[in-house]
């Protein structure tokens, strides 16, 4: 017995086969000798159901309880929540993948955590043989595209991608996709590699698409943020970016680039013009990417991959900062366990 | 011990002898990576001085490109000639890339044609004929399969197939891409690929011109990744041709016809390069032979194997081949699979010239018309096809040198 309990949809979870990310984590406080009972509640704040709190409320006060949270907050709801912990008179620890970056005003101790970086690793690890050949082979080849951007799921920024490349007539600059994630539906949609029939593979690196392109358009699961509750949530697809030895623009939340460089990771600023990421305005920070958008799609294949290989060193960082930001952050939230 | 006089023609219309093994490997009869061949030039091998006495039963073997620069060397060699008619040695002689760059895409030698024709008093069958050199004991080692074996009983000389455009890509695979070609072949089952077909046609020729035309005709090209006359062999001017696609190969063409790169890495040239990442994202490969048009009529009907079918294999795909008629079923009988039905291969049978074109077209055209998720299954359909060709690609080679290390140990 560890005293560790675990819980997902307010249930007791009796193995980790449904966890999508920090299951590598979880097993390892699993292994951890326990002197006291721990209860952690897995979160996932997309589900409106997933509320914890009636059955906390309910327990023992003296327990050590940690609210894990599987994936980013909404404004609205990070503010409900805000307001149950306030609640609790338990021994509350939170968890959380997105960086608040003014804190978070909370009477408890709040950790980051990530949101499918291990699992990305995990991959990188598997494929590493092959990364490494594409890697080679790519100084004998030129890749076909400047930029790649994958964009499954429609959101406001990712249709505004999508209505400037065409309005641009840039479609043959890119590998890119929109709305792939729902086949068969009314409206348009992009497809690139993704299948009708098969399991969830946001994990899975499709290594030959990813060296098909020089950089990637990453569009992040939002946009939106604001100067006075500014917040920053890097998923999947920038690790992939990582993992894929790519460099990238990001559609995203503005000061993404400041707290990649916070946990390590180096940009490209050499290079591309990343004032973007500084500018709290979501029209205006638009514009400043289309605008380097434009300006590297005018750019040869020959001149891209010259731009592409003098970044090589940044590139291997990044792929390598991976694990090591994973590492770090293994180790912070696992110290939570020895207070 | 076999032994062996190696003369190598350096482009320059002279042979020159060589005399350390080493210096043996290269593409045209020895090339590495199979154990069988390697094994037999360490252990079996003994390399003569061409200026020093020779012995009885030796072979000599002429590894040239020209064949009006062998014929010259051989017609020079008056004491070659009399070991030859006294079955004191053998001569193996090759043309390493076949005659397809030579005299419209046949061999005269081939042609059966008037002993007082010009071009049949310059060639092998005169120079056997002529000199009264019993039939074994000329080796013509060709790239070309000629189909029907019956009519080489007319030969005055011995023909052989040497596939050496296979064991030359096998020896890359074996180098460069394997098993890095199965390993993303797997995990393709995760994804979709964007595009249809990939198809690479450097060299302008007609058969190509036509294929681009009918692409062009019925807005076929977005299915694919193609690229045209990308000049990449340096052979024509850019602007005689347009060049359709991307360059994609990153190499130096001034070193090109020295047969390398700067890099020394072979993988790097043009006819050996496979754009892997092209050849993924894509689910069938148009091929084009360097040989279309075939003459029904013609006595000694033959097949040139370029590079291209076998770079499809190491990549995994299946394939439609815009070439000579009968490469597909030659190809079962070398012990590989083709795609019937999943793709109709009736086109292999046509002889007609233009009628061989429209089945291709029209199954280019089918396959076109399937949506990503119908390719997708096809595609996977065919797995075990693919892998057993990919498999039986190193087999073929290593059988291929077996037969190579009989002919050479067998008397003449």
């Amino acid at each position: 017995m560890n005293n560790v309990t675990f819980y997902f949809n307010n249930k007791k979870l009796e193995n980790f086969n449904e966890i999508w990310t920090n299951r590598i984590l979880f097993e390892k406080i699993q292994e951890l000798k326990l002197t006291s009972p721990c209860d952690i509640f897995l979160i996932r704040p997309s589900y409106e159901n997933d509320n914890p709190f009636e059955i906390i409320k309910s327990m023992d006060k003296t327990k050590k309880i940690i609210l894990w949270y599987m994936d980013t907050l909404s404004e609205e709801l990070y503010y409900l929540h805000k307001k149950e912990i306030r609640e609790l008179e338990h021994n509350i620890t939170i968890i959380i993948p997105d960086f608040h970056l003014n804190g978070y005003d909370l009477p408890y101790k709040v950790y980051n955590n990530y949101s499918m970086a291990d699992c990305i690793l995990e991959q990188q690890q598997l494929d590493r043989k092959l990364i490494k050949y594409f890697n080679k082979n790519s100084e004998k080849l030129y890749r076909q595209k400047h930029f790649l951007s994958f964009n499954g799921n429609i959101k406001p920024h990712r249709v505004d991608l999508l209505s400037f490349v065409l309005e641009n007539n840039l479609l043959p600059k890119f590998d890119i996709s929109f709305n792939s994630h729902f086949w068969n539906q009314a409206g348009q949609s992009l497809h690139l590699d993704l299948k009708s029939t098969s399991t969830y593979t946001s994990t899975k690196l499709n290594l030959p698409l990813y060296y098909n392109s020089y950089v990637d358009v990453v569009t992040m699961a939002s946009s939106h943020s604001t100067e006075d509750f500014p917040r920053v949530y890097i998923d999947e697809k920038l690790y992939k970016s990582f993992a894929c030895m790519k460099p990238f623009l990001i559609i995203g939340q503005y000061r993404t680039l400041e707290t990649l460089k916070e946990l390590g990771f180096k940009t490209f600023s050499e290079w591309i013009d990343e004032s973007y990421d500084t500018e709290v305005d979501y029209e205006v920070r638009m514009s400043k990417i289309y605008n380097e958008i434009k300006r590297i799609s005018n750019f040869s294949i020959k001149e891209m991959d010259e731009l592409y290989f003098n970044m090589k060193t940044i590139l291997l960082h990044n792929s390598s900062q991976l694990g090591i930001h994973i590492h770090k952050t293994d180790k912070k939230i696992l110290g939570i366990f020895n207070d | 011990m076999i032994d062996i006089i190696y003369m190598k023609d350096c482009n320059d219309g002279k042979f020159i002898n060589i005399k350390e093994l080493e210096e043996i490997w290269d593409n045209s009869y020895f090339i590495k990576k199979f154990k069988n061949i390697e094994d037999f030039v360490s252990n079996e091998i003994n390399l003569l001085d061409v200026n020093e006495n020779w012995p009885d039963n030796f072979i000599m073997i002429l590894d040239g490109d020209n064949i009006e620069v062998i014929l010259g060397y051989l017609q020079s060699q008056k004491t070659l000639i009399s070991y030859l008619q006294d079955s004191k040695c053998r001569v193996f002689v090759t043309i390493k890339e076949g005659g397809v760059n030579e005299d419209g895409y046949t061999y005269y030698e081939f042609e059966g044609m008037s002993p007082d024709h010009e071009y049949a008093q310059r060639s092998l069958d005169h120079y056997v004929q002529m000199n009264k050199i019993p039939k074994g004991n000329v080796v013509w080692m060709s790239p070309e399969y000629l189909i029907d074996n019956e009519q080489q009983k007319d030969f005055p000389f011995v023909q052989k197939f040497f596939n050496k455009w296979e064991l030359q890509l096998d020896s890359i695979k074996q180098e460069y891409y394997h098993p890095h070609m199965l390993d993303i072949f797997k995990n393709g089952k995760n994804f979709s690929r964007p595009k249809h077909f990939y198809c690479v046609s450097s060299s302008p020729r007609g058969h190509r011109l036509d294929l681009i035309n009918f692409l062009k005709d019925n807005d076929l090209l977005k299915f694919g990744n193609a690229t045209f006359f990308s000049n990449a062999h340096g052979e024509i001017e850019n602007n005689e041709f347009e060049i359709l696609g991307d360059r994609d190969l990153k190499f130096d063409s001034e070193y090109y016809w020295e047969g390398r790169d700067k890099t020394g890495d072979w993988s790097y040239l043009p006819t050996y390069a496979i754009n892997i990442t092209q050849c993924f994202n894509s689910y069938f490969q148009l091929l084009t032979g360097s040989v279309y048009e075939t003459d029904e009529n013609c006595k000694f009907p033959f097949i040139f194997y370029n590079e291209k079918l076998w770079k499809s294999m190491i990549t995994l795909q299946p394939f439609i081949f815009l070439g000579q008629p009968n490469t597909i079923s030659m190809l079962k009988k070398f012990g590989f699979k083709t795609f019937h039905p999943l793709i109709n291969e009736d086109y292999d049978k046509e002889l007609n010239n233009e009628k061989r074109k429209v089945l291709v077209y029209d199954e280019i055209k089918r396959l076109c018309s399937m949506s990503i998720e119908e390719m997708d299954k096809w595609f996977w359909d065919m797995e075990d096809i693919l892998i057993h060709n990919y498999n039986r690609l190193t087999e073929y080679g290593y059988e291929h040198y077996d037969e190579f290390i009989s002919l050479l140990k067998e008397k003449g």
